[in-house]
């Protein structure tokens, strides 16, 4: 028996009348994972997320929350829940919302105030008087996230948590996240590719409403290295082209070869990197060529994206 | 029992600060200034009109009993409309604003939820309804020389608020089915269209929500009708249903 799924999704499926947004995916996102959660514009991330939050009801499938099956019309206590473009009442305060949340919630009252100003230093809104109504739409946001989190949920659904905010914002919230790992589930949809590289362990790419990579960051790399590339960088364009020339005839046909700008990159599918940085460096060291650099380059989770969702 | 008390200040807070108690008081008051002062005056300002003796007859001499007649008549018709365009999105703002589903993920029930908003929209009619009776009373007092008996007049008033319950619960129930807040108002005022339009068939009149109308201005005026208990029950019975129809629709529905 293996350890219990903070999320995990059978088959779910979501029509609308004119289009199947999510279709039939089976999702597993391990315990204190921290799961980027990637698709293009109108791939189903939302709608997916809706569906494991209890907002929107399954066409058909099932899904369990931290190994509990879930259904559409219940609440579900143990997730808390980022919306893309979060609402609040306007008329009152971060701390009065707060407070609102951590009411229902049902937390004792000698706790509820500490908790609040925690939680508000914790998003950088501590000091704030000013009516939400009043709130830029990053303030939206970190206040979304501190709600998200009042009832320090085991699993939590932040649909874009970064996209409103500015450079230094996107830090902080990226810390705040990374302070969850191992602690809490997290999932996490964005377009910020880099992010999700230096924060998420899990991925989930999603295409047309279908899954198209699952797994751990690792894993998916592993599964790509095929796509290594060796980049060898030279000091004058003669030198390039000459070494272009050489190793095209060296490897008759079995290298993809690409040169720009005074740089020269090799790839292939049927020969590993190694195979063809040994080549290089004997062609470099029989004719004496000076080189700046020689580097294998893993592919990027930017390549790994364009290519599963081409 | 704790979400309920909760939630009930939010909406306390909501109603208060989104000025909600205000408009509505202010347009309940008005009429209880207004419909008295058309009740003494209409008469004379028709007969400025029209030669002297002519139609006398058709004007006898107006009685406080009218004072009330008028006001009840006029917060039956726009104080009604008014409740209905404030209350158009009292579900769907929260729908579409995105703090249902924010709520209801931290433990609020649907049923807390519904019954919470219910309970601060009865309050707060019945806070207005009560003040502008009173006012309705004094006024009616200084212009006519004579009201009737002040507990009457209030009994009138708490009579008027039954049929205010009835419009206010018809507004949960068309915010909870309706798309967009202005589909909700146009469900709400053809409702109230044609209950007015029902209300012109005598047969049914008494047993019809606006039957309450009539209703009100006779225990204002110390008059209990043998219709009174059938139609506030009729109506408080249409309401209950409708409410729990409303947490009903809203269990099922995607947020
Ligand atoms: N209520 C709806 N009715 C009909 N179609 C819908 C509805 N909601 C979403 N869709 C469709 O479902 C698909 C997935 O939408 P969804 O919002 O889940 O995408 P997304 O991955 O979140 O995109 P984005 O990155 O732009 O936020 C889209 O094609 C969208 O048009
Ligand atoms: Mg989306």
């Amino acid at each position: 028996m293996s350890q219990t799924m903070a999320v995990e999704t059978f088959g779910l499926t979501k029509r609308f009348k004119t289009a199947t947004a999510v279709n039939n995916i089976d999702l597993a996102v391990p315990q204190g994972a921290i799961c980027g959660f990637l698709g293009k514009n109108g791939a189903g991330k939302t709608t997916t997320i809706k569906m494991l939050t209890g907002m929107k009801k399954p066409t058909s499938g099932e899904f369990a929350i931290m190994g509990k099956k879930e259904t559409f019309g219940k609440g579900i206590r143990a997730v808390g829940y980022l919306p893309d473009v979060p609402g609040f009442y306007g008329y009152m305060t971060g701390w009065e919302f707060l407070d609102l949340c951590a009411r229902l919630c049902n937390m004792p009252e000698n706790e509820r105030k500490s908790h609040v100003d925690d939680l508000l230093k914790q998003v950088g809104l501590d000091g704030v008087k000013t009516k939400i109504s009043g709130y830029s739409r990053g303030m939206r946001q970190r206040l979304g996230i501190a709600q998200a989190l009042v009832n320090s949920p085991a699993v939590v659904f932040m649909d874009e948590p970064i996209s409103a905010l500015d450079p230094m914002g996107r830090r902080d919230i990226m810390e705040i996240i990374s302070s969850l790992r191992g602690k809490t589930s997290v999932v996490l949809s964005t377009h910020i590719l880099s992010d999700v590289e230096n924060i998420c362990d899990h991925i989930i790419i999603i295409e047309k409403g279908n899954v198209v990579e699952q797994g751990t960051l690792a894993e998916i790399k592993s599964r790509f290295t095929r796509q290594d590339s060796v980049k060898i960088t030279f000091y004058n364009q003669d030198d390039c082209d000459k070494f272009g020339e050489q190793i095209r005839q060296a490897a008759s046909g079995g290298l993809n070869v690409t040169d720009d700008a005074m740089r020269i990159i090799i790839q292939s599918d049927n020969i590993t990197p190694a195979e063809i940085s040994k080549l290089s460096a004997k062609i470099l060291s029989n004719a004496a060529m000076p080189f700046k650099g020689l580097h294998t380059d893993a592919p990027t989770l930017d390549d790994i994206f364009y290519e599963v969702t081409k | 029992m704790n979400t309920y008390i909760t939630f009930i200040r939010k909406e306390i807070m909501e109603t208060l600060r989104n000025k909600r108690l205000f408009v509505l008081a202010c347009v309940f008051a008005s009429f209880a200034l207004l419909g008295p002062l058309m009740g003494r005056y209409m008469v004379e300002f028709i007969n400025m009109f029209i030669p002297a003796g002519e139609m006398d007859f058709l004007f006898p001499e107006p009685t406080w009993a009218d004072g009330y007649a008028n006001f009840y008549m006029n917060i039956g018709q726009i104080g009604v409309i008014a409740i209905i365009l404030l209350y158009m999105g009292v579900i769907l703002d929260e729908k579409r604003r995105g703090t249902a589903p924010m709520m209801l993920m931290k433990g609020l029930t649907h049923t807390t939820f519904v019954m919470s908003k219910f309970t601060v929209m009865a309050l707060t009619s019945l806070v207005v309804m009560m003040v502008s009776t009173l006012v309705a009373h004094f006024y009616t007092y200084i212009l006519f020389d004579g009201a009737g008996r002040f507990g009457d007049a209030m009994l009138g008033g708490l009579v008027f608020w039954v049929l205010l319950l009835f419009f206010l619960v018809s507004s949960i129930f068309f915010s909870t089915i309706a798309k967009k807040p202005s589909t909700s108002a146009v469900f709400g005022l053809l409702s109230w269209f044609a209950l007015v339009i029902f209300d012109v068939v005598q047969r049914v009149r008494d047993f019809l929500p606006f039957g309450l109308v009539g209703r009100a201005v006779e225990v204002s005026t110390g008059y209990f009708s043998r219709h009174l208990l059938a139609n506030i029950l009729i109506t408080l019975g249409v309401s209950a249903v409708l409410l729990v129809a409303s947490i009903h629709i809203l269990k099922k529905k995607e947020l």
